[in-house]
């Protein structure tokens, strides 16, 4: 691989982190608004921060060699001019948007992706929740088609990282609305809001990462409702703070449904591949059966964003 | 960053926010102030199994819920309340003025229910006993 390198951006960023944690904890102390913070629920989302950095350090070389690997296959070579590297971020943000909706539309992927949203606070500590199991759901391969295109990979992980470190501000609700040109191109706290609420109309919109058009081109966009305000959390709260558990609590889960006995290899694909809420009896409910459901209870809701 | 500043630095700073958090306390405990409230919450979060009945207990912190399904328990977790319909087997352990239930559920491990005297905590385990 050629040798091209650019900065951890994500671990320079740590410093600025706790500074902006602790700003919002005092805003929410002395101004009595802006969200709501425990100290139990902070401490499993800053040790789900820190075992995420530690998985990323450890598991890197899965990634990182397949990139490499691939790398040799590249059809072009962009270079690294300023240019590439904003057209890499951009394009690494599409991609973002896709990985992201997979991450709440397939169980597999869902099974790491949930412990980002198993707090019922929402405030820059639940930024900070990130997954431990990433590297095994091998969502890398979606950016597959950047490497053949010639964005080399080093310029693609920053580009990632850029992406994370724009998220992080996001999830606060110390911050009402950005301006109106501001909330129709970009993620905004407001937008981001939404896809964390468990809410019907919440469930499954806003996967962006810093571009909130890729919903609105997708059809997955909806907007903070002034008359429903956000319920944060999943569809059924955990009631464990222990990181171990908030973890790796939707893989046993998983592999409970798929290895059961009595079903047929359809079931057994559809608990690991399916959406969540999928089960083979109907005992369960996915997103869009909770949605319907919703409906059904209140029919004046009918036709709203989201539902 | 080299390793040797971001561990400190990670250790450092989880550990002064979550002090300052301790001792700031900006949000506090859940409490339900009565059992309208605690039906209202588990109505809200459980659609299929709407409350027939509703025992809350003095502290205010656990409501035992009698549904058409069977129990359900709705507490306190924190500043937010969980809820769980106990339609699966469970274990049930006695400790001084306190009931713990083992769900057996991964994502809601053990329930410690605390009560005020004896009278209120049998009448709740009788219940408990009963319904599931």
């Amino acid at each position: 691989m050629s040798t091209l390198s650019y900065p951890d951006v994500v671990n320079y960023t740590v410093p600025l982190f706790i500074v902006a944690i602790l700003i919002e904890l005092g805003w929410i102390k002395w101004k009595g608004r802006g969200g709501r913070c425990e100290t139990r629920d902070a401490l499993t989302s800053l040790l789900m921060g820190a075992g995420n950095v530690a998985s990323g350090i450890v598991l890197a070389f899965v990634a990182l060699g397949f990139f490499g690997w691939l790398w040799q296959f590249r059809l072009l070579d962009l270079g690294a001019s300023l240019w590439v590297v904003a057209l890499c971020f951009v394009l690494d943000d599409l991609r973002y948007y896709w990985v992201h909706r997979y991450g709440h539309t397939i169980r597999w992927v869902w099974a790491s992706h949930v412990n980002h949203h198993s707090s019922q606070h929402y405030n820059l500590s639940t930024a900070l929740r990130q997954t431990w199991t990433g590297t095994f759901t091998m969502m890398m391969v979606m950016r597959a088609p950047l490497l053949l295109l010639g964005f080399h990979p080093a310029m693609i992980v920053f580009a990632g990282g850029l992406n994370l470190i724009y998220q992080f501000w996001i999830h606060t609700e110390a911050i009402n609305k950005m301006p109106k040109w501001f909330e129709a191109v970009m993620n905004t706290p407001s937008h981001h809001r939404v896809h964390h609420g468990r809410n019907a109309q919440y469930l499954d919109a806003n996967y962006a990462g810093v571009f909130i058009v890729w919903d609105k081109m997708f059809g997955t966009f909806v907007p903070e409702q002034a008359d429903e305000k956000v319920e944060y959390g999943l569809v059924q709260n955990l009631a464990t703070f222990n990181p171990l558990r908030v973890a790796f609590h939707e893989w046993i889960g998983l592999f409970r449904d798929v290895f059961q006995p009595g079903i047929n290899l359809r079931a057994r694909f559809l608990y690991a591949f399916g959406p969540p809420g999928w089960s083979h009896d109907n005992s369960r409910d996915t997103s869009l059966a909770i949605k319907a459901k919703h409906v059904e209870r209140h029919p004046e809701d009918a036709g709203k964003p989201g539902l | 960053m080299p390793l040797e500043i971001l561990l400190p630095l990670v250790v450092l700073g989880i550990s002064g926010i979550v002090l300052l958090i301790r001792l700031l306390r900006p949000t506090p405990d859940l409490r339900f102030d009565d059992t309208e409230v605690a039906t209202v919450m588990w109505n809200h979060r459980n659609h299929d199994a709407p409350a027939i009945a509703t025992h809350l207990n003095m502290a205010g912190s656990h409501a035992l819920i009698e549904t058409a399904k069977g129990c359900g328990l709705l507490w306190s977790f924190g500043a937010d309340p969980v809820s769980r319909l106990l339609d699966h087997p469970f274990d049930l352990v006695e400790a001084g003025l306190h009931v713990q239930i083992n769900t057996h559920d991964f994502t809601a491990p053990v329930i410690d229910i605390g009560f005020s005297d004896a009278a209120e905590q049998a009448e709740w385990v009788e219940l408990l006993k009963a319904k599931s």
